[in-house]
């Protein structure tokens, strides 16, 4: 089973959750969801929820909606994101890792509540227009919160004169290649917000629907609400890096995440640790490679 | 002329230049009396097009579009953005534009998160449960009956797809054993997210790969409010039947579903008809019968009307349940369980029945008034441990019932029957499989003594009979298996055991006129203990690829019998092939050889009293019937549409060395055996589909039936009397919301039954029709009015038939916090019978049974 990751990074292992393995065995640390103080960086006037889809397994086949058209139930990831945008800055972030981080911490609180089983999402974090006409990306390889800074991509939109609906709007095709994937978006020119899912930004109106040609990842709008929200930016101790330095770090963690961990490990304060999970067997296909196609 | 050329081309040069050079138009966005506004969007419309060139303002405001040429008249810039009126103005090449927008509302129209309603994963299909409910369903079983291809049976029972369900799990575990009526007749559809249901389930780890599950399995994962705490419902209803009689109506269910401890409880009681045992029974893999009374012979009790339960029940039932499971180590968990339950059935009716002979026909008015009572407890306790590596199952169980009853009869028999069967059982199930790489075996042994009394007397103005009965029944039934695969696509499976049992029986009738009868001579006692040893062998295969399932399986037998003193060969084979070129379709053939084995049951030779008018006569046959079958079967599902089919026809044939002996003594039916060769045959074609109706949250449902049995086994008064019976069955349904307010339920049947015996005069004909209109009114949020209809035609004799309609009304208002109060009143008209006549055999059986009078009940529901 080849199973990838290539433009959005891996969900479980990046997160709060890191995994490593030790013979037939492999162990995830959850950590403590951190708790921070944030920065403003505004506020958002709507707050977009899509559902993203990934195909983790290349030998099966998603369809719309992430629906498996072929091969193996697990080979589909989904996962609820968050859009806050409409305002100078917008965030996207994953709505999974804010409800999983929250019951977690109800749960440390002496709450009844129950984290096992709730779907951990993925870490990463996407401000555009921050700092001003630069975007800028947060995740958490381990215990270590990187930060990655760039110039506000170029996609270089090419539109088209095809036209459906999605979720009542009228939609508008537009198709771009973007650091070796072609991608179609779907933007309501209704809707006149410059902004959509992950770093797709820069169509005359917001994006509701984008997959890239191969069908490997899908964003589609799932909900839209009208609500002034606060664009928060966490303040951490984020280690400053390039994006290819970014994806050096986590080639070298999830190809070696013994080694990796292992010098992490020192620096883990058992304090900060949630739970420690020891899987016997780790179940095949969870041995995933990760393309790197960015810095190769 | 030469220099007139150059012009020329100079002229053209130029033209060309300037046709080819972009125009730029550029300038700033600001808001009206503001500063410059960035992300505003830019679009140049070129007339009667949609536009394609745009720009997105910078930070200071500032845009600037690059056109292929100049702006024609009529073409046009739209500047838009979120909070601002959008401005179309024209554009001008060459200066600096200033655009000025004004604060505006949002007028954006939100879009309502919904979750969909249906996802598929490969080989499981999840319904999100929200998207089906409705706001009076009150527990998941209300929801379930609402999913395409979901049915759910009177008796609790669930099917998926034509398949009866294996499993059901809450969050993946099994909480209750194959009991799973105990919770989703009584969970409330609010606590559950989604139905996940796993098609073809192997509910054992370690054999997941080797041996494929057969039957689906449902998953229910809760809502995260449901989860780690205690949540649960209760009701209380109250109120007054025309006859006139108090009702009641209570019910509190407690759930906790944590991750250590899982509790599952329940305390019910009414009488307002609605039946509560079978919530104890079990079905799937798992599932055993509620009670394990071993096989008797007395048979009194009150008659059921093939109406709703609810319709015809005079009772007064309880039960009260608790179930806890503990996870100790990782996989491990302990489950123990204790159950009573409590009925008390009353039921009145007059009835005709008609025996058909090959020279005549006889007909028998009687009136009945009968009323039983049973208490039924039991106590469970199990093990399992279901890993990669190993599974271990072992469930030990124990019950006792007491029932008694008391019929009245008038008519041609007028008589007295009293009944009092007490019984106990215990069992234990063990279940170990182990595995390694490819291949696992099994150990699997199932013990179970049950013993039991039947004490029956009627009495008659001319006499009293007794019939005394005792049994004492042991059966094993223990087996070796192993399964291993040799290529990913073909495994083998292999089993060796032995089935035993041992059976006593002491029985006793006094009271009989046995010279009137023609039976002087004959025995009324039976003391006698009858055996069997079985070892069998029972080889399997199935092969897998992608199109193509095949199964073949041939168990097959030597059994010793004592008290008969025979020793018999019995077989078994199966086998089916399954073509499934897609997804969504499969195509299914199969067929069986088998004969029988002998019934230990059937070995005595005293006569037995059952009730005031049959008595049978054991036998010691040792003759083996054979039967063969073949079936086709058509599936067709998609999930993501909703839509389902499937459609089965089967011919079965039946070569029996034994017949049936029906014979007319006085005032008795004596049933028995005989061997004598005879034959049997039978069609069944059906035909079922249902299809989700995505906008009116509706479902359409259609199954068509066809049956035809004939047969040549029964001797009735020593004559052969072959018969046929013929059955059409036809049944739409229907289900929608047409408006927020408004939802609709309708449902039809009807079925044509024929019975003739060939040769003679004798071919009859009945039809039953009957159909329900529902209608569910939410004339505000929070209120439910539900109005409905039941018609029902039934053909008595041939020149006389019968309507009946039966009116419901109910409303119900729910207030925030959960809590319900509703008003329900039950047969509005106040009918008193219901009147139905069936072919039972070689009879016709038309009746008119009592029915629960108007009722009127008032409620308070809450779930918490």
């Amino acid at each position: 089973m080849k199973c990838m990751f290539r433009h959005i990074l891996p969900f479980l292992f990046l997160t709060a959750v890191s995994a490593w393995t030790l013979g037939a065995q492999s162990i995830d640390v959850i950590l403590k969801p951190a708790v921070y103080d944030y920065d403003s960086l505004g506020t958002s006037q709507l707050v977009c929820t899509y559902r993203y889809c990934m195909l983790q397994d290349t030998s099966a086949r998603m369809g719309q909606g992430g629906v498996v058209l072929e091969g193996d139930s697990s080979a589909v990831r989904t996962e609820t994101m968050l859009l806050l945008c409409g305002g100078e800055v917008s965030k996207w972030y994953s709505y999974d890792k804010f409800y999983s981080d929250s019951l977690i911490l109800e749960s440390m609180a002496g709450k009844d509540v129950n984290p096992q089983g709730v779907k951990i999402g993925t870490a990463i974090e996407i401000y555009k227009n921050y700092p001003a006409g630069k975007l800028t990306m947060t995740d958490r390889i381990s215990i270590g919160n990187y930060r990655v800074e760039e110039d506000m991509p170029d996609f270089g939109w090419k539109l088209s004169d095809e036209w459906k609906e999605v979720a009542g709007y009228r939609v508008r095709k537009a198709t771009c290649s973007f650091r070796g994937r072609d991608y179609v978006a779907w933007f309501a020119p209704d809707i006149p917000v410059s902004d959509g899912p992950w770093k797709f930004c820069g169509l005359p109106g917001l994006i509701l629907e984008a997959y890239d040609t191969r069908n490997h990842y899908r964003y589609e709008l799932a909900g839209m609400e009208r609500s002034a929200r606060p664009v928060r930016f966490p303040i951490a101790n984020y280690i400053d890096t390039s994006l290819e330095k970014y994806y050096r770090t986590m080639r070298r963690y999830i190809e070696n995440s013994t080694a990796f961990m292992s010098g992490m490990l020192a620096d883990i304060d058992p304090s900060d640790i949630y739970m420690v999970k020891v899987k016997k067997d780790r179940p095949e296909g969870s041995g995933m490679t990760y393309g790197f196609q960015e810095i190769l | 002329m030469n220099a007139c050329r150059l012009v020329c081309i100079l002229v053209c040069m130029l033209a060309a230049m300037q046709a080819g050079a972009q125009v730029r138009i550029s300038g700033t966005v600001r808001e009206k009396d503001g500063g410059p506004l960035q992300s505003a969007v830019v679009l140049y419309v070129p007339a009667g097009q949609e536009g394609s060139e745009y720009a997105i303002t910078d930070g200071m405001g500032k845009f600037s579009l690059e056109l292929e040429a100049a702006p024609a008249a009529g073409d046009s810039l739209r500047v838009s953005m979120l909070g601002y009126g959008t401005v179309t103005v024209a554009p001008e090449a060459g200066t600096e534009m200033e655009i000025l927008l004004s604060e505006e509302a949002i007028s954006i129209q939100e879009v309502v998160v919904r979750a969909p309603k249906v996802k598929l994963y490969g080989d499981t299909v999840e319904f999100n449960v929200q998207s089906f409910a409705e706001a009076q369903d009150k527990s998941l079983s209300d929801v379930l009956k609402r999913m395409p291809g979901v049915e759910v049976g009177e008796n609790g029972e669930i099917s998926y797809n034509g398949e009866s369900l294996g499993n059901l799990y809450v969050e993946g575990m099994d909480l209750l054993g194959g009991r799973y009526s105990l919770l989703t007749r009584n969970i409330s559809a609010r606590d559950v997210k989604s139905v996940e249901i796993i098609e073809k389930h192997q509910p054992v780890k370690a054999l997941s790969g080797i041996a494929s599950g057969d039957k689906p399995a449902i998953n229910l994962k809760l809502q995260e409010s449901a989860k780690g705490k205690w949540v649960g419902s209760a009701n209380l209803a109250g109120g007054v039947s025309s006859a006139p009689e108090a009702l009641w109506d209570a019910n509190l269910f407690l759930m906790r579903v944590g991750r250590k401890w899982q509790s599952i409880n329940n305390i019910k009681t009414n009488n307002i008809g609605e039946e509560l045992k079978s919530e104890l029974n079990g079905y799937g893999i798992l599932g055993s019968a509620a009670d394990n009374r071993p096989s008797g012979f007395v048979s009194i009790g009150t008659g059921s009307a093939p109406l709703d339960a609810d319709r015809v029940s005079f009772n007064q039932s309880g039960i009260v349940n608790s179930s806890n499971n503990f996870r100790t180590a990782e996989d491990w968990k302990l489950n123990a369980s204790v159950s009573y339950s409590f009925d008390r059935l009353e039921s009145g009716n007059s009835s005709s029945t008609t025996y058909y002979f090959e020279d005549g026909e006889k007909t028998v008015l009687e009136g009945n008034e009968a009323m039983t009572r049973e208490h039924f407890l039991q106590g469970r306790f199990e093990a399992e441990a279901n890993r990669p590596d190993f599974y271990f199952r072992n469930v030990l169980s124990a019950e006792a019932g007491y029932s008694d009853g008391l019929v009245s009869m008038t008519g041609e028999y007028p008589n007295r029957q009293k009944a009092v069967m007490p019984y106990i059982s215990i069992g234990d199930d063990l279940q170990y499989t182990g595995r390694r790489g490819n291949r696992a075996f099994t150990v699997y042994s199932s013990n179970r003594f049950a013993m039991g009394s039947e004490n029956l007397t009627v009495i008659r103005e001319d006499g009293v009979q007794k019939q005394d009965v005792g049994i004492r029944d042991f059966g094993t039934d223990t087996y070796v298996s192993t399964d291993f695969k040799v290529s990913p696509r073909l495994g083998f499976g292999l089993k060796g055991g032995l089935e035993a049992s041992v059976r006593s029986l002491e029985s006793l009738l006094e009271g009989v006129d046995t010279a009137g009868l023609g039976l002087a001579g004959a025995s009324f006692s039976n003391c006698l203990t009858a055996a069997f040893v079985r070892p069998y062998i029972s080889p399997g295969m199935e092969y897998n690829s992608r199109h193509w399932e095949l199964r073949l399986s041939a168990p097959v037998s030597y059994a010793r019998y004592w008290f008969a003193d025979a020793d018999r060969f019995i077989y078994r084979t199966f086998g089916s092939v399954k073509y499934i070129p897609g997804p969504k379709l499969s195509f299914t053939v199969s067929g069986s050889a088998s004969n029988s084995a002998l019934d230990i049951d059937d070995f005595y030779t005293g006569y037995i009293l059952q009730n005031y008018r049959y008595m049978k006569t054991g036998s010691v046959n040792t003759d083996q019937d054979e039967s063969y079958s073949v079936s086709g079967r058509i599936n067709y599902k998609d999930p993501v549409n909703l839509f389902y089919l499937d459609g089965t026809v089967r011919k079965s044939w039946n070569v029996y060395a034994t017949s049936s002996t029906q014979d007319f003594l006085g005032d008795y039916i004596v049933t028995g055996t005989e061997s004598a060769m005879s034959k049997g045959s039978s069609w069944y074609a059906a035909l079922s589909g249902s299809i989700g109706i995505y906008g009116i949250n509706g479902k359409a449902g259609l199954s068509v039936s066809y049956t035809d049995f004939s047969t040549t086994s029964i001797l009735q008064n020593g004559v052969r009397t072959p018969y046929l019976s013929r059955t059409i069955g036809f049944s739409p349904t229907f289900e929608g919301r047409f408006a927020p307010w408004l939802g609709v339920n309708y449902a039809l049947s009807y079925s044509h039954n024929i019975l003739s015996l060939p040769g003679t005069s004798t071919s009859e004909g009945k039809d039953r029709f009957n159909h329900t209109l529902e209608l569910r009114l939410t004339p505000v949020k929070g209120l439910d009015i539900t109005v409905s209809g039941e018609h029902y035609y039934t053909v008595l004799a041939e020149d006389y038939a019968k309507n009946t309609v039966l009116v419901d009304a109910a409303v119900s208002y729910r207030f925030k916090g959960g809590i319900e109060l509703s008003l329900t009143a039950r047969n509005l008209l106040d009918q008193r019978t219901y009147a139905y006549s069936v072919f039972s055999g070689l009879s016709s059986y038309s009746c008119e049974y009592l029915i629960r009078p108007f009722n009127i009940l008032a409620g308070i529901h809450f779930s918490f």
